[in-house]
């Protein structure tokens, strides 16, 4: 099993994170991807990660990270400076390869004069599905992502939500076994956004390896089972999102005064160091940060609040979210760019 | 399977375009004026009622060169070939740079197809406009005239390819500029501004053709003159006449040669802009001579002797317009030189150039980052 390097980890421990996939369950396998632009514009600098099959994959970063470039680079769309490894097996740039992958593109424009079942044909055809294929796939299709209602309407009728749902619906009509989304849920309603993830979900079960770029980390949350966060061009933390969500986790534990008992041991509790803290004290309750993931390590915590006849309520390990994770990487990302910025005015 | 896929789209685009429709309209409109004329052994017909215009009859010509002249003066010069043109290149201006815009050509480009034989595939398609247009004007007109004259001029169906390539070496120039700047606006001003190079550049070769013509026909009457002239000065010098005579004699000589020489010097000059002019206009595309080749096509020798007769009896009596007697000359020649010009001349360099502005065009599109 190879490891992959969480550079925002701060104790030496957390360094490697156990999450390499073996050689053949890669959809997506890359190594140094760089793309440089006219006048020396770095889009991507040594970009590695992999995607496995059977796996949802989100790819997260604030605007102008690279994302769309590294997913642009994948389908053929952006030319890359330098690219090592593979999708499915082929380089990178192999056309024959893009009929086994479904793409919705952002701000993606269908010909508006289209109804949704004649862009369904026209891509499928674009795609090499024959046409007995497409015929049956495109009710499927237009039934799984519920525009069966739009009947004969064209494209140019639809509103933001049902474009979206095409677009899925256009990136499904070759069965991918990789599936490229780029904002898939963009102008989607929330019942729109649930039948996308349910559909998400059926397609990683059948063993579909799925690439999402999105800036709704809470709906990266629900539905991906790793993910990778870039920034500046680079990829900063790459791991499945508990490994991602781990650093911040920590035990919280709440507890009650009784009628007559005394103040919270406060001065003993912050005695205990390890990162133990008061998160929040009303008087009649206090919430307590542990700093710590291991049930062993509390219970002193606990035994100190029982001497003195507070009663405790509740003891729960808490993870910070998928979007703490990614403004933490993002902070630290920033800052070390920075610095070296400053460094590098200092010299010269 | 992609390169139907792309033409059925190009099919539907065109549906939905209502330029596509208003120019259809205006086609047979067009052909409804060809209904409603025709010649006979009296005069002009005019719907049900008979004009005489001096001395149009079946006499002077004959149904089908009517027919054939009036396909090729209203339908061929100032429909297809200018008014349907402009609202072809109109209408077209804008799917090259439509296709290749941001959020279109991602879901283009990320399928199995590489990126020239998308490009080219989609140029081609581009055409079907003025295919469909030209297309469903030739059979209409063949059948209009053909009921209404009972001839049926199965070679109109030529001006379909002769329109389509006449049009693909302006389209190609949109294209270009379409891939290149992603502007409908600059794609279309870009064509109607090599469009007008290449009238202009016409038009200039063919009034220094006509100009060095006519300069050149002279020249063996004076070289004529001038050897008339030299036997009577020595003859003169011979029979030892009188020396103010013999002077006057020499003087006359001396005044053609000089003569000869200038007029030798003045299409010496005319012939190095025409040589200029010409060179131009072999490396541009030759729209004009392309649309001329469907005259050649279609109107046999007989039936274009009939048209010079016509076209002389109209000047003898009109006083040969702004051309005296000598120009109308330069003028017939030179369109006989222009229509002696090979297939390969007209249509082979042309498509020389649309070829390289495509290649062009293809590199743009396949070396871009969309």
């Amino acid at each position: 099993m190879s490891t992959t390097a969480n550079p925002y980890a701060e104790s030496p421990a957390e360094v490697q994170l156990p999450t390499g996939p073996r050689d053949g369950d890669l959809a997506i396998d890359l190594h140094d991807v760089h793309k440089t632009y006219r006048g020396n514009i770095k889009a991507l600098r040594g970009v590695s990660m992999q995607v496995r099959k059977g796996e949802v994959f989100g790819l997260l970063g604030p605007n102008g990270a690279g994302k769309s470039t590294l997913v642009k680079i994948l389908m053929t769309v952006i030319r890359p400076t330098a690219c090592g490894g593979n999708m499915l097996g082929h380089r990178v740039g192999h056309k024959p390869t893009l009929a086994r992958v479904g793409y919705l593109p952002e701000h993606h424009r269908f010909p508006d004069y289209l109804t949704a079942a004649q862009v369904l044909d026209f891509f499928g055809a674009m795609s090499r599905v024959d046409r007995a294929t497409r015929r049956a796939r495109t009710p499927e299709l237009i039934n799984l992502v519920g525009l069966k209602d739009a009947g004969r309407k064209t494209v140019r009728q639809y509103s933001k939500g049902m474009r979206q749902r095409l677009g899925l619906a256009q990136a499904l009509i070759n069965d991918p076994d990789v599936l490229l989304l780029d904002e898939p849920t963009d102008g989607v309603d929330p019942e729109g956004r649930r039948d996308i993830r349910n559909i998400l979900a059926d397609l990683r079960a059948r063993g579909k390896g799925i690439l999402i770029n999105s800036h709704i980390l809470a709906e990266l949350e629900m539905i991906c089972d790793r993910a990778a966060i870039i920034y500046g061009g680079e990829l900063h933390a790459q791991g499945t999102v508990n490994e991602l969500t781990h650093f911040g986790a920590q035990y919280e534990i709440d507890a009650e005064r009784p009628p007559g008992a005394g103040a919270p041991p406060l001065p003993e509790l912050t005695a205990m160091g390890g990162g133990v803290s008061v998160m929040r004290d009303t008087g009649a309750m206090i919430t307590i940060a542990t700093g710590t993931t291991s049930a062993y390590d509390f219970q002193p915590i606990v035994d100190s609040l029982r001497a003195a006849r507070w009663t405790v309520s509740r003891v729960e390990l808490a993870r910070p979210t998928l979007e703490d994770a990614f403004l933490r990487v993002i902070g630290t990302a920033r800052a070390k760019m920075a610095e070296a910025n400053a460094k590098q005015g200092a010299a010269a | 399977m992609q390169t139907w896929a792309i033409l059925f789209d190009a099919y539907r685009e065109l549906n939905a375009r209502k330029m596509f429709w208003i120019s259809l309209a205006i086609s047979l409109l067009v052909v409804c004026v060809f209904a409603g004329l025709g010649i006979n052994e009296k005069g002009i017909e005019l719907l049900w009622f008979t004009v005489e215009i001096g001395p149009l009859t079946t006499a002077l010509m004959s149904r089908s060169l009517f027919y054939k002249t009036l396909f090729m003066s209203v339908g061929l010069t100032i429909w297809l070939g200018w008014a349907s043109t402009i609202l072809a290149l109109v209408s077209t201006a804008s799917i090259i740079p439509d296709f290749v815009s941001s959020g279109s050509i991602e879901g283009m480009l990320a399928r199995p197809i590489s990126r020239t034989r998308l490009f080219l595939t989609k140029y081609f398609a581009s055409l079907l406009f003025v295919v469909l247009q030209a297309l469903v004007f030739c059979a209409a007109s063949i059948l209009v005239i053909g009921v209404r004259g009972g001839v049926w001029l199965w070679g109109l169906m030529l001006a379909v390819p002769i329109i389509t390539l006449f049009f693909s070496y302006l389209y190609c120039v949109s294209a270009l500029v379409g891939v290149w700047t992603r502007s409908t606006l600059a794609s279309l001003l870009a064509s109607l501004a090599v469009w007008g190079v290449v009238l202009a550049m016409g038009i200039a070769e063919n009034g220094l053709l006509i100009a060095k013509i006519s300069a050149e026909n002279p020249i063996p009457l004076i070289e004529k003159d001038v050897e008339a002239r030299e036997l009577q000065v020595r003859k003169a010098k011979e029979e030892s006449t009188d020396p103010a005579a013999f002077m006057k004699l020499e003087k006359r000589l001396e005044d053609r040669r000089v003569d000869l020489i200038e007029q030798r010097e003045k299409v010496a000059s005319i012939d190095t802009w025409y040589r200029i002019a010409f060179t131009a206009k072999t490396i541009l595309p030759k729209t004009g001579d392309t649309k001329e080749l469907l005259e050649r096509a279609i109107i046999n020798d007989r039936e274009m002797e009939q048209m010079a007769n016509m076209a002389s009896d109209s000047n003898g009596r009109g006083g040969g317009g702004p051309f005296g007697a000598s120009d109308m000359k330069a003028v017939r020649q030179a369109d006989k030189i222009n229509k002696s010009r090979s297939l390969w001349w007209v249509i082979g360099t042309s498509l020389l150039f649309e070829a390289f502005i495509v290649a062009w065009a293809c590199r743009i599109f396949a070396r871009r980052d969309f």
